[in-house]
């Protein structure tokens, strides 16, 4: 076996595992597996020229790994933000690169609505709930969150579950959700 | 209105952020403020902030999703202990009756394993043995297989040993040192003679003292 294929080899041997685990953590939250696999096409060539010998990717240690993986999505996140803001005119601020997508004509006005009425009932909630209730309504588990922020699961639950109710009794003083109660 | 309703909402409201008129345009997040916010650094108010302004934005949203799971999956991972029911569903939907009760450990994150998998089956060693046994890995054949890339890591997820071979058979150098009381993990990849690749499920092995 020739070198490069020895270090072919270490290096599959290292990524295989961490990507597996790399593709279970986000696939709940709908991680693309192109910027995956864009990520880790990255960090091969990363390995590939740090360490030509197979021995010495073998012997590698976890936090060099994390090293290697946290500065090849931030640099792959970089690149992606350069070449957006190179595509505006001067001036034009960047956003959301989904916002150009229309609503449906049967759901536009109602739903109109209701997202304005639910966007302004977010923003009135106290700054320690709102992310909370952000993160529980974009998917995230109450295990995720406390993780996220350091908090006990005591401390997430009530602030998650103060946070929502706080939430539904502005939506319902602001005429939004009553027809669905009984 | 129910979660789910909140939700259904809320994805709405990420995915048309134009409905909604605000006198200050969204920022986007930078990469150093993602990562600020996926190590726990700074203070817990800097991060509320930050956690409040990825939420709020589809795109840092998922630009925060790629870093966090790279950094989850960079992490120890903790040993979780499985209820009972749990594993007698998993035997039961097999076709095997068990009697008895049985608990399995498994860890949060080691399944689903993806692509084909588990036709290698392990050997030796498993459960606990001596540091001497632990060093000779066998494991069975995978009809079709060219070679096979051994892996171990200690339970941090250290590396400890990678080798590859075309026999079913490796002794891992004395020089690995795999001291007494510790979990070590290791799981063989068959590289197969039709370009595919076949992993076996990952063995935890306690080195006795």
């Amino acid at each position: 076996m020739s070198p490069a294929d020895a270090a072919s080899l270490a290096i599959e041997a290292v990524l295989s595992r961490f990507e597996r685990l790399v593709r279970h953590a986000g696939a709940s939250h709908g991680l693309s597996n192109a910027d995956v696999d864009e990520v880790f096409q990255d960090i091969r060539i990363r390995l590939w020229r740090a360490h030509p010998q197979s021995e010495q990717i073998a012997t590698l240690g976890s936090s060099y790994m994390y090293r290697t993986a946290m500065s090849a999505v931030t640099d792959l996140l970089r690149r992606r933000q350069s070449r957006r803001e190179e595509r505006l005119e001067p001036g034009e601020h960047v956003q959301n690169t989904l916002s150009a997508a229309p609503l449906a004509p049967d759901v536009e006005l109602e739903s109109s609505e209701a997202i304005l009425e639910l966007s302004r009932s977010i923003e009135a909630l106290p700054a320690s709930r709102r992310p909370v209730v952000r993160m529980h309504l974009a998917g995230y588990s109450r295990e995720e969150i406390a993780k996220l922020l350091g908090w006990s699961e005591a401390k997430t639950r009530n602030l998650l579950y103060r946070g929502l109710a706080d939430l539904r009794s502005a939506l319902l003083a602001r005429g939004v959700g009553a027809a669905a109660r009984p | 209105m129910t979660d789910e309703d909140l939700r259904t909402l809320y994805s709405r409201l990420l995915v048309h952020p134009s409905v909604v008129k605000t006198s200050e345009p969204h920022r986007c997040v930078s990469e150093d403020e993602l990562l600020l916010l996926i190590e726990r650094r700074g203070s817990e108010g800097e991060r509320l902030a930050l956690l409040d302004r990825v939420m709020s934005c589809d795109q840092c949203r998922h630009r925060f999703e790629l870093l966090r799971s790279f950094h989850q999956a960079a992490e120890p991972r903790p040993v979780r202990w499985r209820p009972i029911a749990l594993a007698a569903s998993i035997l039961v939907a097999g076709g095997l009756v068990i009697g008895g009760v049985r608990l399995v450990s498994r860890n949060a994150v080691e399944e689903p394993m993806r692509g084909a998998t588990s036709d290698i089956g392990i050997v030796s060693p498993r459960e606990t043995v001596p540091e001497a046994s632990a060093h000779a890995l066998v494991w069975r054949q995978a009809p079709g297989a060219l070679r096979y890339t051994v892996s171990m890591i200690s339970s941090d997820g250290t590396k400890l040993y990678s080798g590859t071979t075309p026999d079913t058979t490796l002794t891992v150098p004395s020089s690995v040192h795999l001291p007494a009381g510790q979990t070590v993990e290791w799981w063989v990849r068959a590289e197969m003679s039709d370009g595919t690749r076949r992993e076996s499920v990952p063995v935890k092995v306690i080195i006795a003292r």
